[in-house]
């Protein structure tokens, strides 16, 4: 039941939200929801520390026979964060997006991914984990969608085709898997592999059609190109979500698919994994600063993002594990709250075109400062929770002898920090120009739990620089659980 | 006493963050309350160097740590000391001084948190006893300094010089990281009075070059030294008291400050003597030489600010313990004046309107005080007694004639960096002062005595200073003394003092000025000829060669950009495609033997061979059919043709599944395509081959990854145990009912939400869309 309340909040969510007809109840029923979801994520934490493992057997089926889901450290910590963002978001969403959308379901299918993300987060069964990619793929399409408009339609079937072919990839491979394995218990597969040793190589194109499913998800290089051709067409308040959880999600499953399978065979995979993190991390930042959308500027770089993570993965020690998970957190709220931003711009002046914005800071100070706390935080400066990113990743490289990629990461920040100034100086610095200044209506409704919103995700991020150490600890203590897979061999399956 | 320093620390990025706060209670008396803090710093600085025994350092923990290793700690020593008291001590003149200069501006509450944090994070970065967090103070700087230079972020200029100045102090900022981190990971600390203690030295290091040049980027970016100068003469978009704060001893500093910190540990090499006295000889020619062509007195400060800090880089470069201690005075001497001058050139600016000396003259009976000051500022920055900046000249001189190998190059060089930096001081002090008859007189704004006294009182104090120090240098001894011992270089006890006796460098010195009074006398054509240097050179302005740079980069990033992400969504799955199989390419091409399938082992049945052929034509015909509805027949076939292998191997619920779901395809596909468009081939012949070509492969790889499967079925699968337990344990007969509805039961609940956020989203898309709905309100009006 302790994991399982996390599929069921969203879920009774669902169920009641299609009985309810009025917005504004619906709009109360999220708020209190998403706070509950939230304060269970919450008391996961002491609950792990004292636990280690949180197994639950779903049905009271032993594992491998029934379904299990299973949170250890990573996963809780990850529980917590998409708790944190996706109340934040709903909040900000009350006032940022459309009442038409909001009475159409926009916080039913919100529900929709946090059920999808809860249930990646926490699968102990490959099939599951594909359960919940469907759950995440078909809300996820539906926000993207929802309106009808015309740019929205382009960028929604892209991303829906190209990610079914990630589904695709991905329960075709769960299949070969299964058929060599008869298993599809990650724990038990675990096991099995370490078995079959000698035959490795065979169990491989199983391994390449799962972790190309999983690499589509996580947007990396040469997968990424659904991410950057639909993020910047829904509300704001919906790709904050997407950029705060889907791509993550990916990550996770890869780094856990790692950890479990793909390091028998460490000579292929992580020659594999490095290269396609180094072209993400690249590429995502060179095509980045060359656009002239504050949201297309921000997707673009979340490829490079997931880029830094996937070749702290790849280094493959314990601090660079520990680097990897902390990335991740940093990133997740970061990016989600400059697109928390980005939709204020755009709710004040109906247009993210950076050519056209301008004099944003004199606007508002504080949603200035909101965006510099984000914007150099993804850059990596200190104090902010980037920097201690970004220095865990590069420390483990070296340590680990890698200095070359680590040098690559080092000076991908330079182009992070200029596309991150870009937008500073042609938004919130320029004086705008007058010519290209729209009509737009000024806008008088109340903007004060969209402030709020960003306002905590701004002081997390503030927090996560001051209080790295005892973060990174924690982080340290699920990269050991994560290194040590006979542990939750041993906690899923029982001692053998 | 000693926490004292953690604490004033602390206390100035509190005022920093409640300068807004400040600023609302007090109005435009802020930057007269801000000084305060620095004052006390000051004061507690003066009083720790009066107490601190000779050849000691004060180690200050504090219990804040932000990762393991990276705890801040303070640490006082000499050369931290005097960096601190410039620091804090012109850091207050600037305050009170803004506080007159800002008065005017928008947006002063902005100004003086940036300025107040820039300070803080100098302090920290000069005090701080741990390399890491020194470097985190370092970007600080870099930050605040953006924001600072930027601060008029409405003028176009000021933005570009931001960004300018920011990208080249962070790209310095990155290498000094990479450093920091490669020297963690040798010494396995950050801490610096370890590194000190255990005397580490990294020259044999196999990364030590690496480490070293990382470095070097680091510092000679910061300081702006050729070919990064360039942002210096950028940054004066900033307001004045920014740039008399930047120049004078923060910022630009910071990169000598840390040559020095870390000296003992990296320096003395030969790369590191050439290195930097290559450098440093470069920009103390340039910076010197190109001061005279300029007009704007603040230009002109900061041509010659870019070349005396070539000179301290240079000094450090030589590497005797005469060049440190000469880069020590140095640097005082230069904070001395190059504070005051700023200042001096915000006063000029405030009462006149401008800053081209060559618009001014006769200012001398308008404004003796500053006059004075001036005089006294120019006679330090010319090398000239009796202030000091003769004795650090002297020191210079005496440091470069002592170098062994290549004094021939570096004192020539010197001399005539000199012999410029003497010429502009007259040359300005000239043309500011004396009246020229031909000339209207200038009207002044403001006279001298309506200007509040603490505008005046950075430029007085700092040039009284510079006199006094030059008149009785015994002030230095203990405290340059010092600094050199934190750099491992001096055993002994210093002496310095203005007279030197009779010497060669005495003679060099009064070469220097009567060549610095000739070239002031000849100005005209001289000028003129630089200025003409300054435009052929102009050809490869750095900071537009720079911008063009980043356009360059930009167009190139664009147009990759769109050849990646082209938006053509058949080459996005084209690429997919591709890069599965080349995965599976790189995997097959590992494994050594492929056994095929022994097909002997299984017999194909002739009925089950006779359904594969039906599926298989049914699928070229797809293919080929130029008709939308006789390929989904035939894809229709191929459909039931998996159904029935299904039934055929028992397995009689996915049969029927398979042909329910094929049929409700097919009649939901003839349904939809009456709405479409009539068939047409688009794709060229060629493109049709490509993606023949690539199916095929695809198809060709997943064949032979399932043929090549091979169960290996180590253990017995888990369907066996579901058929043993669903009757005894689950109470179902039918067990795929059974583990749909309980085994996995998640997997089914999942689904189930899969259908009904699908069937919701059907409706909700069908029923509302933005474009209808604006037509119906449209409609309403």
């Amino acid at each position: 039941m302790i994991l399982f309340a996390l599929l069921l909040i969203p879920f009774t969510y669902l169920m009641l939200a299609l009985l309810i007809k009025k917005a504004g109840i619906k709009k109360r029923l999220a708020l209190v929801f998403s706070t509950l979801n939230l304060l269970w994520a919450m008391a996961l934490i002491p609950i792990v520390q004292f636990k280690e493992i949180i197994v639950v057997q779903m049905g009271g089926w032993s594992a491998p026979f029934g379904i299990s889901l299973v949170a250890d450290r990573f996963s809780v910590l990850m529980l917590l964060v998409t708790a944190f963002i996706f109340f934040l978001t709903t909040v900000y969403a009350t006032q940022s997006v459309d009442k038409a959308r909001r009475k159409n379901g926009h916080f039913f299918f919100t529900f929709g991914i946090l059920m999808g993300v809860n249930g990646s987060f926490m699968a102990g069964d490959l099939f599951n984990l594909y359960v919940w990619f469907e759950v995440m793929l078909m809300s996820s399409f539906i926000l993207v969608s929802l309106g009808g408009e015309r740019k929205q339609l382009e960028g929604s079937i892209k991303y829906l085709i190209l990610n079914l072919i990630s589904s695709l990839f991905f329960v075709a491979g769960i299949g070969l898997l299964y058929g060599k394995l008869g298993s599809l218990n990650l724990a038990d597969l675990s096991q099995k592999m370490e078995l079959a040793r000698a035959n490795l190589a065979v169990l491989n194109p199983a391994l390449i059609l799962i972790f190309v499913g999983f690499a589509i998800k996580g947007a990396l290089f040469p997968f990424f190109f659904w991410l950057p051709a639909s993020y910047h067409t829904p509300p704001p308040a919906v790709t904050a979500l997407f950029a705060g959880l889907l791509t993550k999600v990916g990550i996770y499953s890869l780094i856990r698919f790692y950890t479990l399978f793909l390091y028998y065979d460490a000579g292929f995979w992580q020659q594999v994994v490095l290269w396609m993190g180094a072209l993400s991390m690249v590429i995502g930042v060179v095509a980045a600063s060359s656009q002239y959308d504050f949201r297309k500027i921000l997707s673009f770089h979340i490829i490079s993002q997931v880029g830094y993570v996937v070749i702290a993965l790849g280094f493959f020690t314990e601090a660079a594990l520990t680097a990897a998970i902390f990335f991740l957190v940093h990133n997740m709220l970061s990016k989600t709250n400059a697109f928390l931003v980005a939709g204020w711009v755009h709710r004040e002046k109906g247009t993210l075109n950076l050519k056209v914005l301008g004099d944003m800071f004199k606007k508002s100070p504080v949603w200035g400062i909101l965006f510099f706390i984000s914007a150099f935080s993804l850059a990596g400066l200190p104090p902010l929770s980037g920097f201690f990113g970004k220095y865990l990743v590069l420390q483990s490289g070296i340590e680990a002898g890698y200095t070359g990629v680590a040098l690559l990461a080092l000076f991908v920040g330079l182009f992070t920090l200029f596309s991150m100034v870009k937008i500073w100086l042609e938004v919130f610095w320029k004086k705008q120009p007058e010519d290209s200044a729209m009509e737009w209506p000024v806008n008088q409704k109340p903007a004060h739990w969209m402030l709020f919103s960003s306002l905590a995700l701004g002081a997390a991020i503030v927090a996560m620089g001051l209080w790295a150490a005892p973060i990174a600890e924690y982080c340290e203590a699920a990269a050991q659980d994560l290194l040590n897979p006979s542990k939750y061999i041993e906690y899923v399956l029982g001692p053998s | 006493m000693d926490n004292l320093l953690s604490l004033l620390i602390a206390l100035i990025f509190l005022a920093g963050f409640a300068t807004p706060l400040i600023h609302k209670l007090v109005g435009k008396k802020t930057g007269l309350l801000l000084a305060i803090v620095p004052l006390t710093l000051f004061i507690v600085l003066v009083l720790e160097l009066l107490q601190l025994p000779p050849r000691e350092s004060a180690l200050l923990q504090t219990s804040v740590s932000l990762l393991p290793g990276m705890d801040f700690a303070f640490r006082i020593d000499g050369l931290s000391l005097i960096f601190g008291l410039l620091i804090s001590g012109i850091g207050t003149l600037v305050l009170l001084y803004a506080a007159f200069y800002m008065a005017k501006y928008e947006r002063q509450a902005h100004f003086f948190t940036y300025l107040t944090l820039f300070m803080g994070a100098m302090i920290g970065l000069v005090f701080s006893d741990n390399l890491m967090v020194l470097f985190i103070f370092w970007e600080i700087t870099s930050v605040a300094s953006f924001f600072l230079i930027g601060f008029d972020h409405h003028v176009d200029k000021s933005r570009q010089a931001a960004l300018q100045a920011l990208l080249i102090t962070g790209f310095g900022g990155l290498c000094l990281l990479f450093a920091v981190i490669l020297t963690g990971n040798i010494t396995g600390t950050y801490v610096i009075s370890e590194l000190l203690e255990q005397s580490i030295h990294l020259g044999n290091h196999p990364q030590y070059y690496l480490i070293l040049s990382l470095v070097i980027l680091g510092a000679i970016t910061k300081s702006a030294q050729f070919p990064f100068h360039f942002w210096l003469p950028g940054a004066m978009q900033a307001p004045t008291p920014v740039s008399a704060y930047l120049h004078s001893a923060t910022m630009v500093n910071a990169g000598v400050f840390l040559l020095m910190r870390i000296y003992p540990i990296m320096g003395g090499t030969m790369p590191w003597k050439y290195g930097l006295m290559i450098t440093g000889g470069i920009t103390m020619f340039l910076g010197a030489f190109f001061s005279m062509g300029q007009r704007d007195f603040k230009r002109i400060l900061a041509f010659t600010t870019i070349s005396a800090l070539g000179t301290m880089i240079l000094l450090i470069g030589i590497d005797t313990t005469s060049s440190l201690k000469a880069a020590l005075v140095f640097f005082i001497v230069h904070g001395l004046y190059k504070g005051g001058l700023f200042m001096i050139a915000g006063i000029i600016d405030k009462t006149t309107g401008t800053r081209d000396i060559y618009d001014l003259h006769g200012l001398g009976r308008q404004l003796p005080l500053t006059a004075v000051v001036t005089l006294l500022a120019l006679v330090s920055m010319a090398g000239l007694p009796p202030m000091l900046g003769f004795l650090g000249k002297e020191l210079i001189y005496e440091a470069k004639m002592q170098l062994p190998d290549v004094a021939w190059l570096v004192l020539p060089l010197s001399v005539g960096a000199n012999i410029m930096m003497v010429a502009i001081s007259i040359t300005v002090y000239y043309e500011l002062f004396f009246r020229r008859k031909n000339k209207a007189v200038i009207t002044l704004k403001y006279r001298e005595r309506e200007l509040p006294f603490y505008f005046l009182a950075g430029p007085v104090l700092l040039a009284a200073a510079g006199l006094l120090l030059g008149i009785s240098p015994t002030f230095l001894e203990l405290p340059v003394g010092n600094g050199l011992f934190f750099m491992g270089t001096l055993t002994e006890s210093i002496h310095l003092s203005l007279w030197h006796g009779f010497n060669e460098v005495l003679l060099l010195s009064i070469f220097t000025v009567l060549s610095g009074i000739s070239v002031f006398i000849l100005r005209a054509p001289i000028t003129r000829f630089i200025q003409k240097m300054v435009r052929w050179f102009d050809q490869w302005h750095l900071p537009t060669l720079f911008a063009q740079l980043i356009n360059k980069y930009l167009t190139a990033a664009a147009k990759n950009t769109n050849l990646l992400q082209h938006g053509y969504h058949r080459f996005y799955l084209l690429t997919f495609f591709l890069a599965v199989i080349a995965l599976m390419g790189l995997q097959i091409f590992r494994i050594t033997e492929i056994d095929l399938p022994e097909l002997a082992a299984s017999p194909i049945k002739i009925h089950v061979a006779l359904l594969l052929l039906i599926s298989a034509g049914a699928v070229i015909y797809a293919v080929f059919s130029s008709s939308r509805l006789s390929a989904i027949l035939a894809m229709g076939v191929v459909g039931y043709g998996i159904a029935l292998l299904y039934l055929y191997y028992g397995a009689i619920d996915l049969a029927i599944t398979q042909f329910l779901s094929e049929t409700v395809l097919m009649v939901l596909f003839v349904m939809v395509i009456y709405y479409l468009p009539s068939f047409a081939v688009l794709s060229s012949r060629k493109s049709r081959l490509r993606d023949g070509l690539i199916s095929l492969g695809v198809g060709t790889f997943i064949t032979l990854v399932v043929l090549k499967a091979k169960f290996l079925n180590l253990q017995t699968p888990i369907s066996e145990y579901f058929a043993a337990t669903a009757y005894t344990e689950a109470h179902g007969r039918n067990i795929v009912n059974v583990i749909l509805v309980d085994f996995r039961a998640l997997d089914t609940m999942g689904e189930v939400t899969v259908l009904i956020l699908a069937a919701a989203g059907v409706y909700s898309l069908f029923r509302f869309q933005i474009k209808t709905l604006k037509k119906k309100k449209q409609n309403k009006a």
